[in-house]
């Protein structure tokens, strides 16, 4: 900033600042009472049960029976234990005919899944309807003209579907309260920026450093270091610790060996860290940089250059299909076969052809020749430069576009989400 | 040798393997593995800048450099943040591996991690780059002068994306018919010819020219001729 | 900033003059009053979709129902105003179309944006949707470009398991899926490097045939991405104008009856947005007209 600030001035400005302030948040909140800040979240209570497969009664029974050349069905194999949700239909009738079991002595997992609700109206409305569809729900029913079978049925399911509607739970969330204050005042920070540098600026500059860096280390360790090194490196520690769902390898041994070059690799490019021996990352950014100049010397070469030329090179005289004409149609009946589409000549289109192929060729002239912009080459090196010009006002026009509207967003958090004077 | 030489040879072994793998697809399981390990390395990378951050501002606070209580700030939030994330805490149970801690989703509110994410980290990535909005205004303010012809065409057709991408450029041409030959003056087809005709064959043109650049350094780097990458030690 | 005094004109040529040297933080507040008033006002404005938000909108109508779709958060909270009310109305397209979609994000935030879409949109409108059947999350993995060029030889070269820790041989959905030639579609919701143009590169121009692409960009990036319409990039939506379009389109043939809001983002934004474009050609006019009265002056404008 460096504005030359002279007191009056600033003065003024924050007057102005204070006044817009408060009277469009008092217009605001005069036509959208209403707490700030308020957060809602639906709640779902989880509950899963440990399991374990019972090998089928009529399997166990035929083995036998095949002679004493199979191998015997011992209790090598521990039978296969799950988690699961008993009020899922199909484990339900699982569990009925004993094909699975619960786990003795194993408790239940049961917790809590809050999920937010994005609006506060919105989340009012659904408390209502839950409400409502409870009440429908646990209202008494007719049994008159139908058989026993028939009622039991219809309870069942009303009671199961009462059941499902009284796990929704929506209550109001503290925790995402103080968290929408929270991030109202950072935004507050990085905006008091703008009118001048300041502690507090700096303070929330230095909250999204620190923040920022931990979080994408974290990101990075999570999704690719624990499931594509550390898994096989040690697999077992981390099925037993992380990543349970881990699939078997089919060898484990080859993909400790392999990835034992990685974590070398990994190992020599965090000794930048270390105050000797700084060569020793040459080696990991070798093959960074060897990987990504080959990646990109084929891609490019046929994404940017061939296909951009022969993009560039289209039909010079464009055509737009039309519908068949009369004499068309009379000649594919006469003939047994399906009319062709007409062409009709396009001037707009092929006008719009002709001049891209003018710009790419004079942009590139403007480019590429070390020649002094002079004469035939200059005159079309200048074409080229107003080329230039054309494109890079439209990329300014779409810029504004895209800027204002990151700062419409944060607007709208400020004013819907933090103060809720709009939506 | 273990310097320059080596660096050099692994850097254009990898380059031509994935080079190799585009033309013959018997060694794509080759250039696959390599790839692989240029995304672990990319992960390793985020440590990477991570503990450099941390040198940095641990070396401010230890010799009382001047904002040294910002750093503190920094490591602060660094720290606590490394923590919840790691350990995981106030995870939502994974349904099918409850009894696994670790294994546990932490990117909802629910748990620190994502209560952090949602409500520091997201408002203030985004505000950082919203304050753009406010440079660009000034920018269009101070520098944006029709001084020669260049500029001119510069601003012209910065007006008519401006005007065209926002309902003004309906209300003031809409009058115009549609199918005649001078219906191309209603903003939204200047605003198509502006962006399919010239703006596609400069940027074209650009994308050309940065293809070549970028293969002829990519070259220069496989082939050993340019070693300025690898000079530093 | 000169500290000497001038003489300055006197009259309206003078305070023209004055004007080009303002304070800019004057500047700041008439941005954040236009961007404010029509906001509180809730301007809502008509939008009629062009022909690139048509292209993207015909992409996904047009592949067999029921295929299965890739798509790709390559942004984060950075440019979530511009690129979540995109993300938002393809999710609602691609579910209501039957097709399966599988998320993944190049960006680091990329798989915490997609999780956000998931949870308003997908499991808001289409709660009968199956995760691992109808709609799988892969999240994020680093490596930029590396991680399609993996995904175009073999998904779980690239992917050990899903974001969940899922492995990917049990899910039910990638069962028949080998690589990223086996999507109908890939869409990348795009802020920048990696993002669409990386897909063009690495995924498109190795089986070009095989899928369909279409990028959901930012106005910064739209740019750089227009050489490749229509050829490469089937479908194209540029900036918050083109979500603005497709939400339109999307919720045409696709209504919704609850909270259509979700869906109705980007039109939103656009009211404030016409305001604020105002201001910029205000602005710009007003810098070149004190830059006329200030012609001749000793230390004028520059």
């Amino acid at each position: 900033m460096s504005a030359p600030a002279t007191k009056p001035n600033d003065t003024l400005l924050w007057v102005s600042l204070i006044v817009f302030g408060v009277v469009g948040l008092s217009v605001g909140k005069f036509f959208r009472p209403g707490p700030i800040a308020e957060a809602y979240v639906s709640v779902t209570t989880e509950v899963r049960t440990l399991v374990e497969e019972v090998p089928a009664a009529n399997e166990a029974a035929a083995k036998p029976a095949d002679g004493a050349a199979a191998e015997p069905v011992t209790g090598s194999t521990p039978p296969k234990r799950i988690w699961v949700d008993t009020d899922d239909p199909a484990i339900e009738r699982q569990l009925k005919e004993g094909t699975l079991k619960r786990v003795p002595d194993v408790a239940q997992a049961v917790w809590d899944v809050r999920t937010p609700i994005d609006n506060a109206a919105t989340a009012r409305e659904q408390m209502a309807s839950l409400e409502n569809e409870a009440e429908k729900l646990s209202a008494p029913t007719d049994s008159t003209g139908l058989t026993k079978e028939e009622f039991d049925q219809r309870e069942a399911a009303r009671t199961a579907a009462l059941k499902v509607v009284e796990e929704k739970r929506i209550v109001s969330s503290p925790r995402d309260s103080i968290g929408i204050w929270v991030g109202a005042l950072l935004t507050l920070g990085i905006l008091s920026f703008l009118v001048r540098d300041n502690p507090f600026y700096k303070v929330v500059e230095s909250i999204l450093i620190g923040v920022s860096a931990a979080y994408w280390m974290l990101v990075a360790f999570w999704s690719t270091l624990v499931p594509d090194l550390l898994a096989k490196l040690a697999p077992d520690l981390v099925r037993a610790t992380m990543l349970p769902g881990l699939a078997q390898s089919e060898d484990p041994t080859q993909d400790f060996l392999l990835a034992l070059i990685p974590l070398g690799l990994a190992i020599m490019l965090l000794w930048r860290l270390m105050p000797k021996g700084g060569w020793i990352a040459v080696w990991p950014l070798a093959v960074v940089i060897g990987t990504f100049a080959g990646m990109r010397l084929t891609a490019t070469i046929e994404a940017d250059f061939m296909a951009q030329i022969a993009a560039a090179m289209e039909p010079m005289a464009a055509f737009t299909t039309v519908p068949p004409d009369e004499a068309a149609i009379a000649a594919a009946q006469a003939a047994g076969t399906a009319p062709s589409p007409g062409r009709e000549f396009n001037f707009g289109g092929t006008l719009a052809a002709i001049l891209g192929l003018i710009g790419v060729v004079t942009v590139l002239i403007y480019f590429f020749f070390s020649l002094e912009h002079k004469g035939v080459v200059g005159k079309t090196a200048r074409v080229g430069v107003w080329f230039l010009m054309i494109t890079f006002g439209a990329a300014f026009g779409l810029t504004v576009m895209g800027r204002m509207t990151l700062l419409i967003g944060r607007f709208e958090f400020l004013f819907g989400d933090w103060l809720n004077v709009v939506k | 040798m273990l310097q320059r030489t080596i660096p050099m040879l692994i850097l254009s072994a990898s380059g031509l393997i994935l080079i190799l793998a585009y033309f013959s697809p018997v060694t794509v399981v080759w250039s696959d593995t390599v790839v692989g390990w240029f995304n672990i390395l990319a992960g390793v990378a985020f440590v990477l800048g991570a503990g450099n951050l941390l040198a940095v501002n641990l070396e401010k606070i230890s010799a009382r450099r001047p904002g040294w209580a910002y750093a503190a700030i920094t490591l602060a939030s660094f720290g606590a943040m490394l923590v919840v994330g790691l350990g995981k805490w106030g995870a939502v149970p994974n349904p099918s591996f409850p009894d696994v801690h670790l294994a546990g989703d932490q990117d909802s509110t629910q748990s620190a991690y994502g209560w952090v994410y949602e409500y520091v980290l997201s408002p203030l990535t985004a505000t950082m780059f919203a304050m753009l909005a406010f440079y660009v205004a000034s920018a269009a303010f101070r520098a944006f002068r029709a001084k020669n012809i260049e500029s001119i065409l510069l601003l012209g057709t910065a007006f008519i994306i401006l005007l065209a991408q926002v309902a003004a450029g309906a209300f003031l041409t809409n009058w115009i018919p549609e199918d005649r030959w001078y219906s191309f003056v209603r903003a939204e087809q200047l605003k198509e010819i502006i962006l399919n005709v010239f703006q596609t064959s400069g940027m074209r043109a650009i994308l050309i020219g940065i293809a070549l650049g970028t293969a002829a350094t990519s070259l220069r780097l496989i082939l050993g001729i340019d070693r300025s990458a690898l000079s530093k030690g | 900033m000169q500290q000497r005094k001038e003489q300055l004109p006197p009259g309206f040529r003078g305070f023209l003059v004055r004007l080009g040297r303002i304070d800019r933080r004057w500047i700041y507040l008439a941005v954040a009053v236009a961007i404010g008033v029509p906001m509180l006002a809730e301007l809502r404005l008509p939008e009629v979709p062009e022909k690139k938000a048509r292209a993207t909108f015909e992409a996904i109508e047009s592949i067999p129902e029921g295929s299965i779709v890739l798509l790709s958060f390559d942004y984060d909270p950075a440019s979530e105003a511009e690129l979540e009310p995109m993300a938002n109305a393809m999710v609602h397209h691609c579910a209501s179309k039957g097709h399966r979609i599988v998320f993944m994000a190049l960006w680091p935030l990329g798989k915490q944006m997609a999780d956000k879409t998931i949870d308003s949109v997908l499991k808001y409108y289409h709660p009968d949707k199956v995760e691992g059947v109808d709609y799988a999350q892969l999240g994020f993995k680093t490596g930029n470009e590396g991680v399609i060029k993996l995904l175009a030889n073999s998904i779980d070269g690239a992917y050990t398991t899903d974001a969940a820790g899922t492995a990917i041989s049990e899910i039910p959905l990638l069962a028949n899926v080998r690589s990223v030639g086996d999507f109908k579609l890939v869409a990348s919701i795009s802020a920048g490097y990696p993002g669409a143009q990386q897909w063009v590169q690495y995924a498109d121009s190795a089986m070009p045939e095989a899928f369909k692409l279409v990028g959901g960009t930012t106005g910064v990036q739209s740019s750089q991405l227009l050489p490749y319409f229509p050829t490469q990039m089937e479908g194209m939506l540029i900036a918050v104008k083109g979500a603005a379009e497709y939400e339109t389109l999307v919720t045409e043939k696709y209504p919704v009856t609850e909270s259509p809001e979700r869906l109705g983002i980007g039109r939103e934004r656009m009211g404030p947005q016409l305001v604020a474009h105002l201001l910029i050609i205000a602005l710009i006019v007003l810098g070149n007209i004190s830059m006329l009265a200030a012609r001749g002056l000793k230390g004028g404008a520059r």
